[in-house]
């Protein structure tokens, strides 16, 4: 019988393990000789760098989305389409060598950043078939 | 535009920042434990540094925090995407950051040779982690105590608690002793990424 784990990588299915080990384990246990107040100091300074960096990320995304979207209106080259047929037209996409795309980030990818990602794909597309295209 | 799933499935950004902001002491350790383990062979990154990245796609909404996921799940799932995709851009790029070279090598007193360049085979443990095998690294951390590597075999199995210790033939005063001293060994992990 085939476990659900069987197709996995080793260390994906060490590491659900390791994460399941680390949920089970007591506060006592984890924290050993670690100083609680470092802990929680490195914490907070993580989650507050982490905040500064995600609000840069949201205005650019916003500069950006804001010019794609002046951009589709004007041109208009760009075929509506629906959340689903982009996530499953990326999801093949992610098969192919040409591009990065792992397939697990799909699952957890906003439906703007799957549109987005979706144009992005097929712009790439058009200038390898149209490399003059920019030009004009 | 009409949306195919429900908003409400996903946390919004206060509510993740309120999760990391409710991340008590040993929450913390969790993640940055799990963090390292993640982070382990991948070049110029630390667990921290891999966590703090985490979190920010968190924030920022490029990530989602699917509701009722524990926080924990919610952050492997996404360390292990940046590190995935981080090592996919890796190898698939002009340089290969895991190569080594030896420039110079060979080189002849005769000026019209040039100089050989030569790869390196460097078997250290961190050589090991850059060859891609991270699962290989994190065995070399248990080379000397059998029975926490027994218990890292089982885990690579996806076998924990009392069934990884029936099928190791421990009792489990002994899995637990070796289950201990393995996540102790496991934190060296943290420490090499971070002098990397």
């Amino acid at each position: 019988m085939n476990s659900p784990t069987d197709k996995r990588e080793p260390f994906d299915v060490l590491l659900d393990a390791y994460l399941e080990e680390l949920m089970a384990m007591s506060d006592a246990d984890v924290m050993d000789t670690d100083n609680p107040a470092e802990l929680k100091a490195t914490g907070m300074q993580m989650l507050e760098a982490a905040k500064a960096e995600a609000g840069k990320w949201r205005l650019a995304a916003a500069k950006a989305q804001l010019a794609a979207g002046r951009k589709t209106v004007s041109t208009d080259d760009e075929p509506a389409v629906s959340v689903a047929a982009a996530r499953e037209f990326l999801r093949k996409a992610s098969n192919d060598p040409r591009f990065t795309l792992a397939a697990r980030g799909l699952d957890e990818m906003s439906d703007d950043d799957a549109l987005r990602l979706y144009r992005q794909y097929k712009r790439l597309e058009r200038e390898r078939n149209d490399p003059g295209e920019d030009g004009a | 535009m009409s949306r195919t799933e429900a908003p409400d499935d996903r946390l919004s950004v206060a509510e993740v920042e309120n999760q990391f902001h409710n991340f008590s002491e040993p929450d913390w350790k969790r993640a940055l434990s799990l963090a390292r383990m993640c982070a382990a062979g991948l070049t110029g990154w630390s667990g921290e540094m891999l966590l703090a990245e985490a979190m920010t796609k968190l924030l920022s909404g490029e990530r989602i925090w699917r509701r009722g996921v524990h926080p924990l799940v919610t952050l492997k799932t996404v360390m292990r995407s940046i590190s995935s995709n981080t090592r996919k851009r890796e190898e698939n790029g002009p340089i290969d950051p895991y190569a080594t070279v030896d420039v110079g090598a060979g080189e002849s007193d005769d000026d019209d040779v040039p100089p050989d360049v030569l790869t390196k085979d460097n078997s250290t443990p961190e050589a090991i982690v850059d060859n891609r095998s991270q699962l290989s690294y994190i065995e070399t951390l248990v080379a000397d105590d059998e029975d926490a590597g027994m218990v890292l075999m089982a885990w690579a199995e996806g076998l924990r608690g009392k069934e990884a210790a029936e099928e190791l033939g421990f009792e489990m005063k002994r899995y637990e002793a070796a289950r201990k001293r393995l996540m102790k060994r496991l934190e060296p992990v943290a420490a090499m990424r971070k002098t990397a």
